[in-house]
């Protein structure tokens, strides 16, 4: 399940804001693991956050997508 | 261009001499990741999250190697409250229920929700002032209404976001309600509502003193010697210096002349409120009289023997004949600061530190010399001075334990109230601590005669603390004052001060997880876990020193955490004190049962050994690879999942590389696609090692964008399981190697991404097919060609890993 933001920051709030709720040494040490999941860019422009072990609101529940489209990459020869 | 140089090796002189590392002895790397040391000095190679907590540690060779690493990762996290009782060899069972629980963290991860009885908030709240007047309780402003019963009615003001009053009841009692309809406080009853609850006197709201009552997972009530203030605190207050904050530089006076003189007062002189000289608010003004005594203003705000820095701010005027000095001291002198010859016209600050003798802080003029302040001076009625922002700082600094919250459930508070019996938990400023990683403690004090009573007289019959004697006789832990017994104490020095038992019948003891000879002296232990347990005991309900407290009852010297059990817990005992031990970093035997032994740890940064401070590193906790699995440390070193586990680092890619590998792969491993083992990156160019899926299933794969466009790559031999894979290309070319043989250079197909950085264990774009699935032990780069060092770094290598 992902979360679409519009821009990397936004993302990143969320993310920030579950590794906070988690309690990962970054937000508590300063240093170390912050994210439990970090947005990727999509191939429209925005970013998706995978927000399947995250806890969310009846507002985000609403609006997760199962899946996103990946930008174009040069792929390898299978 | 390298084959020219392989047939060299037989000709390189002997650099690896004894005692050198790697590094050292082929130097140059721009990064070196591995478990082993490859260099002296080298202080952490890997920090490590256990997923149990999500703890992070940085941990040495020495530490992965010796099994430290791992005992971390699968220490015992379940605090003692939450261990459940064994079935089947799972501790899946019923809780194991404390009597009492005394700590200054919390024993349960879920804490306790108590109840706060006792906390106090003095704030000398005063309200003398006439109608339409205001002052603030608790950020809540009120007015003076109009007399109500011989007393002034307050109202707040505005009544957003409460409609709250204080009014005087016909009685004389107060009372404190929102919206007339739910009572805050009732100075008659003292029976707290909502929020305070408060005990005023008198026909106006003086000195009033405010019960707070709050709900939290409290551990301990502190009384701070500055103001006498108590107030509970949670364990993460104790822990993140709230609680010292607390205790330390109260500021007990500030004054506000905005209404009125504030409870200043003057002595041969006169004090009104005026205008500031200079300034817009209102300020106090100091005129001497015509006497030629000495003159003073003065508050009555120090609490004798306490410390104090105070400050404040005074204005002479140049029109003065004769006051030209001031003099700031407490009434007897033992706090005395001069500024004679002071500036005029302007504000001056001026301060002065010490303890203080009486309650009186004064501010005296001087006539030319100090002598006149104290012996005084002929007056002429209008000299005068102003003084403001006057600011008292308590810096006495202690802290004094209350009560010690049992986070049992069974309401057996540890209590003293007795000021002077109370064991102090911030003292000078700074919180007690103990133990190798300095947890907070209680100073009950080896000689001295500071205990806590518990009047709901907890069955004993297991004792689990941590704590520390000093070397005096009868130091006790615990005891019924009843009959002094059942009781737990140090012995007399007849009897070496071993630890003296009496009525738990025949217990077992341990001391810091090994069993107690009976016979050593406790204060020789140091700072220590106790671990009794026994199936005999009953009831006890004092703390730190048993019922003679004048005369032999001495108290333990620290004691920083205490768990009561009502019945024998020698079956939970390993699980409690590797629980305990790990908390406050006590050294107990290898082999103690930590009952939590199948936690996953996984690497946020492979330090670089280079010394160039590359290191590898993945925040994101879902895409750590893993370097211990379910409690085993992994084999091969660092194990990545295939699916998103990475590292990453700054960009090592150059124009000549050379990598050395060692890595561990399966054939049976298919991922469909190509896995990177390590992609080097610059933004323009990158070089990777890969190896292949589906297609090429095991092929080592290479690709350096430098000379190989498109999706041109090279096709190397087969790796499979531990290889020591050792690559060196160049804009020109590559030439791989496989333990240590020189493989082929066929024709493969590869993509790659335009990254700035490296990435180790999947191609640079993070392709979602593109991640290793193995581990990697050591992953070693050059920035050069070492084509000459290469059989000579692959000898070292495999000398640590032997692999061919």
């Amino acid at each position: 399940m992902y979360l679409i933001y519009e821009t990397e920051q936004d993302a990143l709030e969320r993310a920030d804001e579950e590794g906070k709720d988690i309690g990962y040494t970054y937000w508590t040490e300063g240093r170390g693991t912050r994210w439990l999941t970090k947005p990727v860019p999509t191939a429209d422009g925005k970013w998706a956050l995978d927000v399947s072990e995250y806890e969310l609101d009846e507002v985000e529940e609403a609006t997760v997508v199962d899946s996103y489209l990946i930008p174009d990459n040069i792929e390898d020869i299978i | 261009m390298f084959l020219s140089l392989k047939g060299a090796i037989g000709r390189n002189p002997m650099i690896n001499r004894v005692g050198q590392r790697l590094l050292q002895a082929f130097e140059g790397a721009s990064a070196a990741y591995s478990l082993r040391d490859l260099a002296s000095n080298i202080a952490s190679v890997v920090r490590v999250r256990r997923a149990s907590d999500n703890s992070e540690a940085d941990f040495s060779a020495a530490d992965v190697s010796s099994g430290a690493m791992t005992q971390w990762v699968n220490a015992q996290i379940v605090p003692p409250l939450d261990v459940r009782e064994l079935v089947d060899g799972e501790r899946t069972g019923d809780l194991v229920e404390a009597a009492a629980a005394y700590s200054l963290r919390n024993l349960s991860s879920g804490g306790t929700s108590l109840t706060t009885v006792g906390d106090t908030q003095t704030d000398y709240f005063s309200f003398t002032g006439a109608t339409g007047d205001t002052a603030a309780l608790n950020g809540i402003q009120y007015e003076y209404v109009f007399p109500y019963n011989g007393a002034g009615l307050y109202n707040s003001a505005p009544p957003a976001p409460e409609n709250s009053q204080m009014v005087r009841n016909t009685d004389g009692s107060w009372l404190l309600f929102i919206a007339e309809t739910k009572t805050y406080a009732r100075s008659t009853t003292g029976t707290a509502q909502y929020p305070w609850d408060a005990d005023w006197t008198g026909t106006n709201l003086e000195n009033a003193t405010f019960t707070q009552q709050r709900t939290g997972d409290f551990v301990v009530q502190v009384r701070r010697s500055s103001d006498g203030e108590t107030k509970s605190f949670t364990a993460a207050e104790v822990a993140d210096g709230t609680l010292e904050d607390w205790v330390t530089d109260v500021v007990t006076y500030e004054s506000d002349f905005s209404v009125g003189k504030d409870g200043w007062y003057a002595t041969h002189a006169s004090t009104v409120i005026a205008a500031d000289p200079v300034g817009t608010d209102n300020v106090l003004k100091v005129t001497v009289d015509t006497s030629s005594l000495p003159k003073w203003s003065a508050i009555d705000r120090l609490t004798v023997g306490h410390s104090y820095s105070i400050q404040l701010e005074v204005y002479v005027p140049s029109s003065n004949a004769n006051v030209d000095g001031i003099v700031l001291m407490d009434g007897s002198g033992s706090m005395d600061t001069s500024y004679l010859g002071i500036q005029t016209d302007s504000w001056v600050t001026i301060s002065t530190t010490g303890i203080a003798t009486i309650s009186t802080l004064s501010v005296r003029p001087a006539d030319g010399t100090r002598s006149s302040a104290y012996s005084g001076f002929q007056g002429n009625g209008t000299d005068h001075f102003y003084v403001r922002n006057v600011q008292i700082t308590d810096t006495s600094d202690n802290g004094f334990v209350k009560k010690w919250y049992d986070q049992s459930g069974n309401g057996n508070h540890a209590t003293q109230t007795t000021n002077a019996s109370q064991p102090k938990i911030v003292d000078g400023g700074s919180l007690v601590t103990r133990g190798g990683n300095s947890k907070p403690s209680i100073l009950f004090g080896g000689a001295a005669d500071n205990y806590l009573d518990v009047v709901g007289r907890p069955l004993t019959r297991s004792v689990f603390s941590t704590l520390q004697a000093s070397n005096t006789n009868f130091e006790t832990l615990i005891c019924d004052t009843t009959d002094n017994s059942p009781r737990l104490t140090t012995n007399n020095a007849a009897n070496n001060r071993a630890y003296k038992l009496t009525g738990f019948g025949t217990p077992s003891v341990n001391i810091d997880g090994v069993t107690y000879n009976g016979t050593s002296s406790v204060s020789s232990f140091g700072f220590h876990l106790l671990g009794m347990t026994s199936v005999t005991g009953s009831e006890i309900d004092r703390i730190g020193a048993n019922p003679a407290v004048s005369a032999t009852g001495n108290s333990f010297n620290f004691v920083s955490e205490l768990i009561l059990y009502p019945d024998d817990q020698s079956d939970n005992r390993t699980a409690l004190e590797a629980n305990i031990g790990e908390t406050y970093n006590i050294d107990l035997p290898s082999g103690v049962d930590t009952g939590y032994d199948q936690v996953d740890g996984f690497v946020e940064t492979w330090y670089d050994q280079s010394g160039n401070g590359n290191d590898a590193v993945q925040q994101v906790s879902g895409s750590q690879p893993k370097i211990v699995d379910a409690g085993v440390l992994v084999s091969g070193g660092i194990d990545f999942d295939g699916v998103d586990d990475r590292l990453a680092c700054p960009s090592l890619y150059s124009s000549d590389i050379s990598v050395f590998n060692v890595v561990t792969t399966s054939n049976t491993v298919n991922t469909n696609n190509y896995m990177r083992m390590i992609h080097l990156c610059d933004g323009s160019d990158s070089f990777q090692l890969t190896r292949g899926g589906s297609t090429e299933i095991g092929k080592l794969l290479s690709k350096n964008t430098a000379f190989q466009s498109g999706t041109t790559a090279f096709r190397h031999g087969d790796i499979n399981g531990e290889n020591l894979i050792s690559a060196i290309t160049s804009s020109t070319d590559t030439d791989a190697f496989i333990d240590g043989s020189l493989q082929s250079n066929g024709s493969s197909s590869l993509g790659s991404g335009n990254d700035t950085y490296t990435t180790i264990g999947a191609r640079d774009d993070l392709v979602s097919s593109t991640f290793f699935a193995g581990s990697h032990a050591e992953l070693i780069i050059y920035p050069s060609d070492q084509s000459a060092n290469r059989a000579a770094i692959e000898a070292n290598i495999n000398n640590q890993y032997d692999i061919y």
